[in-house]
C-alpha cells in the first residue's frame, strides 16, 4: 500500500512516514501544495494524508484539483484547523476523512487503514479469500483458522492482492506499491515472494496470468457477508 | 520595612489629590448643568446687586431733591410773609403754612433765627413740649448758606432740614430761615421702591437662571445623543457614531470613531494572532507527542512524569482558546439569520464520513425553514459538537429535531439532539457542562465540546439542558433565538 503524505512540517511527516512504514505501508512525502498536486496526479497511491496549511498551494485547492480531474484516491485531511465549518468545507471538497492535530498516531493509522478498506467497498477489517483470511487492522493472517507467519513485505503483497481479489495486478504495480522509491527494484524479488506465499497459503492461491500479472480469485461467499452488513447502514443513513 | 515604601507614595498621591479639592469642588461638580448654573449665578448676583444699589441710590437722591423742593416752597412762603416796617422791625406771621407745622414732634418745623436768637418758630416747636434745650435750634451745620441735610430733631425724629440765610437791607443782621420735614416722608417712598426693586430684580435673576438652564439643556442635547449612540455601540447595535454633530462636538465624535476603529482593529489583530499562535502550536505539539511515544517504545518504559497528560492539557487549552476566538456572538451577528436545516445537512454529511465505520443512522426531523437568529458558524460549532458527541456515544441511531418553542420571552427554537447510547446519569449531567471535564477519558475528543456549547448558547440568551431521550440515551436540548420563516411555513 502506498501512501502519500502532503505535509510541510518535516519532522511530523517523517514521524508519520515511520509510523506508516512500521504498520506495513510504503510512505512518500511531499512538502508543498504544487508538488502534492503533481505527485497525487501522476503516481498511484492507495491513500493520501493531506495537510491544509501548505506552502505554494493550499491543501483545499490541492484536493479540489484532484477531484476536478476525477482522481478518486481516498484523502484524509490532517490539519490544525478544527472548526466544524472547516471540517464541513474539507469534507464537502471531497475529502474522505478529517483528523485534527494534535492527534494520536494510532488513530491516524487506523483511519488510513479504514479509508483504504472503504475505498475497496469493504466494511470490515477482515478480508477473506477461500480459507485464507487477513485482518488488515492487525496484519495477522490465518489459513483455515491457523495462524500463518508472514514477513512484512509478504503481508503487504498479500493484502494488496486480496484487496483487489479478482483483479489482475501487474508485477510493476506490485513493486510500486510494496517497496518505497529507494528500494532496488528487481522484478525477480516479486516472483520469489509470490512463490514463498504459495508455499505458505497453498500452491494455487495466487494465480499467474502469463505476461500480465498475478490474481487471487474472488471469494463469492466472503463477498456476500460484508455487503449484507453494509446494506442497512447505507439505507439507514438516508436522512429524512 | 516592606510596607513603608508602599505606603509613602500612597500618602503623597493622597495629598496631591487633596490639594485642588477646594478648586475641584467648584470645577468638578457632579453635573455640568449644575456647574454652569453655579457659575451663572455667581456672575449674575453681584451684577444684579450692584444694579439694585445704584438704582436705589439714584431714586433716593431723586426723592430727596423732590423733598427739598417741597421744603423750599414752604421756606419761600415763609420768607414772603416776612415784612419789615419803617422802624426796621421784623414782622413775622404767627401761623402760616401747613397745619402739620403745628403738631409737636411731627418733624415739620420752621424757625427764623437772627443774631443767634430765635425770632419766630412753628407751633410744633413749642418750647413747652421740648425738654432738651439743645434741640431748640434746628441746625445741622454751621454754614450759613443755603443747605440741605439730615439730622435728628426734637423727640428723636429723623428730619431733613433746609436752611437759608436772608440778607436784610441796611445793617440789619441776616435772618436764618430754617424749614424741616420728617425724614420718614423720604424713607417711606424709598423703602417701597426698594421692595419693588428687589422683587423685580429677583424675578429677573430667576428668569435669567431658567433661561440659562434651558440653554444648557438644549446646548447639551448633542452630548446626550452621543451618549445614546455610544450605548448602542456598546450593545452592538451600531459600529460607529453618526455624522452631523455640532461643530464643537464633531471633532470629538470623529476622534471617538477613530478610537473605535483602532480598538476593533486591535481586537481583530489580537484574535488573529491568538488564532495563528494556537494553530501554529498544534503541529509541533503533534511532533512532540509522537516523539515521546516512540521514545517510550524504544526504552520500553513510559516517561516518569506523565508528559502525555500534560500535552493533552496543552492541546485542550489550545482548542478552548480557538473555540473562544472563533465565537462570533450575538453582538456581531446582529440581524443575521441562519438556516438550521442547511447547517444540519452539512454536518450530517460530514459526520457520516467521520463516523463511517459505525454505520450510524442519522435522522433529521425538521420543518424546512427553521432559522437561527445568529451567526451561522456559531450554530455550526454548537450543533457540530452536540451531534458529534451523540454519534460518538450512539449504538446506531441519532435523531436531530427542531420545533418552534412557544412561551417565554422572544422567539425561540428548540433543537433536540438524541442518541441511543448509554446516556449520562442525572447527577453527572451538570458536571459535563463544567469547563473541560470529560466523563470518559477513553472516548476520543478534547472534552470541551459541551461547556463551549453551553457558553455559546447562553451568550445568545439561550440554554443547553441534558436529559433522557426516548431513544434510550442522552437528549441534549438547546433553546436558541430563532423562528420558522413565515412564507415557507405557510407553504408547508
Amino acid at each position: 500500500m502506498r501512501i502519500l503524505i502532503v505535509e510541510d512540517h518535516q519532522q511530523l511527516s517523517r514521524q508519520i512516514a515511520e509510523a506508516l512504514a512500521t504498520a506495513g505501508y510504503v510512505a512518500e512525502i511531499s512538502a508543498d501544495g504544487e508538488d502534492g498536486v503533481f505527485r497525487g496526479e501522476t503516481d498511484a497511491f492507495d491513500a493520501i494524508i493531506l495537510d491544509l496549511g501548505l506552502p505554494l498551494l493550499d491543501g483545499l485547492s490541492v484536493l479540489q484539483d484532484w477531484r476536478k480531474r476525477g482522481n478518486k484516491v481516498p484523502v484524509l485531511i490532517l490539519t490544525a484547523r478544527d472548526s466544524w465549518r472547516e471540517k464541513v468545507q474539507g469534507l464537502r471538497a471531497g475529502a474522505d476523512d478529517y483528523l485534527t492535530k494534535p492527534f494520536q498516531m494510532e488513530e491516524l493509522i487506523a483511519r488510513v487503514e479504514a479509508l483504504i478498506r472503504r475505498s475497496h467497498g469493504l466494511a470490515h477489517p477482515v478480508l477473506r479469500c477461500g480459507e485464507v483470511q487477513i485482518d488488515t487492522a492487525s496484519g495477522t493472517v490465518t489459513r483455515a483458522g491457523a495462524m500463518v507467519v508472514l514477513t512484512a513485505l509478504e503481508s503487504r503483497l498479500l493484502g494488496y492482492l486480496m484487496y483487489r481479489a479478482g483483479e489482475v495486478v501487474s508485477k510493476s504495480t506490485l513493486t510500486e506499491h510494496i517497496y518505497d522509491q529507494t528500494f532496488d527494484r528487481d522484478s525477480n524479488v516479486i516472483e520469489v515472494m509470490v512463490n514463498r506465499l504459495r508455499k505458505k497459503l497453498g500452491a494455487d492461491f495466487i494465480k499467474t496470468r502469463r505476461g500480465i500479472g498475478y490474481v487471487i480469485d474472488r471469494d463469492e461467499a466472503a463477498e456476500q457477508a460484508p455487503k449484507s452488513a453494509d446494506a442497512p447502514a447505507v439505507a439507514g443513513q438516508q436522512s429524512s | 520595612m516592606s510596607v513603608m515604601p508602599a505606603q509613602s507614595p500612597g500618602t503623597t498621591s493622597g495629598a496631591a489629590s487633596r490639594l485642588p479639592a477646594s478648586l475641584g469642588l467648584f470645577l468638578m461638580p457632579v453635573s455640568l448643568t449644575r456647574r454652569l448654573l453655579l457659575l451663572a449665578t455667581l456672575g449674575a448676583l453681584p451684577v444684579l446687586g450692584l444694579a439694585g444699589a445704584l438704582l436705589q441710590w439714584l431714586f433716593t437722591n431723586h426723592i430727596e431733591q423732590q423733598f427739598d423742593t417741597y421744603l423750599t416752597a414752604y421756606q419761600q412762603e415763609l420768607v414772603a410773609q416776612i415784612t419789615i416796617n419803617q422802624q426796621a422791625q421784623l414782622k413775622i406771621p404767627a401761623q402760616p403754612l401747613d397745619p402739620r407745622f403745628n403738631l409737636p414732634f411731627s418733624g415739620w418745623y420752621w424757625q427764623i433765627i437772627a443774631n443767634g436768637k430765635i425770632v419766630a418758630q412753628s407751633k410744633s416747636l413749642d418750647p413747652a413740649a421740648i425738654e432738651d434745650k439743645e434741640m431748640l435750634f434746628l441746625q445741622h451745620d454751621s454754614r450759613p448758606e443755603l443747605a440741605a441735610g439730615d439730622t435728628i430733631g426734637p423727640g428723636g425724629v429723623a428730619i431733613r432740614i433746609l436752611r437759608e440765610a436772608i440778607r436784610l437791607p441796611g445793617d440789619m443782621p441776616p435772618l436764618q430761615v430754617v424749614v424741616s420735614g420728617p425724614r420718614s416722608e423720604i424713607t417711606r417712598q424709598t423703602t417701597t421702591f426698594g421692595l419693588y426693586l428687589t422683587l423685580i430684580l429677583s424675578a429677573l435673576g430667576l428668569a435669567f437662571l431658567i433661561a440659562m438652564s434651558l440653554q444648557i439643556r438644549v446646548g447639551l442635547l448633542p452630548l446626550r445623543r452621543l451618549q445614546g449612540e455610544l450605548q448602542q455601540i456598546r450593545s452592538g447595535i451600531s459600529r460607529h457614531l453618526s455624522q452631523g454633530y455640532p461643530k464643537e462636538i464633531a471633532p470629538l465624535a470623529d476622534e471617538l470613531n477613530a478610537v473605535l476603529d483602532h480598538n476593533s482593529a486591535l481586537v481583530e489583530r489580537a484574535r488573529m494572532q491568538a488564532g495563528n499562535l494556537a494553530h501554529a502550536l498544534k503541529t509541533p505539539l503533534s511532533v512532540i507527542r509522537h516523539e515521546l511515544a516512540s521514545i517510550a517504545v524504544r526504552r520500553d518504559t513510559a516517561s516518569p512524569i506523565n508528559l502525555e497528560d500534560h500535552l493533552a492539557i496543552m492541546a485542550r487549552q489550545i482548542d478552548r482558546t480557538l473555540a473562544r476566538i472563533r465565537l462570533v456572538g450575538p453582538d456581531k451577528a446582529a440581524g443575521q439569520r441562519s438556516n438550521v436545516g442547511d447547517i444540519v445537512q452539512d454536518l450530517i454529511f460530514s459526520l457520516k464520513l467521520l463516523h463511517h465505520e459505525r454505520s450510524l443512522r442519522l435522522e433529521l426531523v425538521m420543518p424546512p425553514a427553521v432559522e437561527f437568529l445568529g451567526d451561522q458558524e456559531d450554530l455550526t460549532e454548537i450543533l457540530g459538537n452536540l451531534i458529534d458527541n451523540a454519534c460518538k456515544w450512539a449504538k446506531g441511531h441519532v435523531r436531530i429535531s427542531a420545533h418552534l418553542h412557544l412561551g417565554g420571552a422572544g422567539q425561540r427554537i428548540r433543537l433536540l439532539i438524541e442518541d441511543d447510547g448509554p446516556g449520562i446519569p442525572t447527577e453527572q449531567r451538570s458536571l459535563v457542562l463544567v469547563r473541560g471535564l470529560r466523563l470518559d477519558e477513553t472516548k476520543p475528543g478534547s472534552g470541551l465540546g459541551l461547556d463551549i456549547v453551553c457558553e455559546t448558547a447562553e451568550l445568545y440568551g439561550g440554554s443547553l439542558k441534558l436529559g433522557e431521550s426516548s431513544l434510550g440515551g442522552l437528549a441534549a436540548e438547546l433553546l436558541l433565538p430563532g423562528c420558522i420563516a413565515q412564507d415557507e411555513a405557510n407553504k408547508g
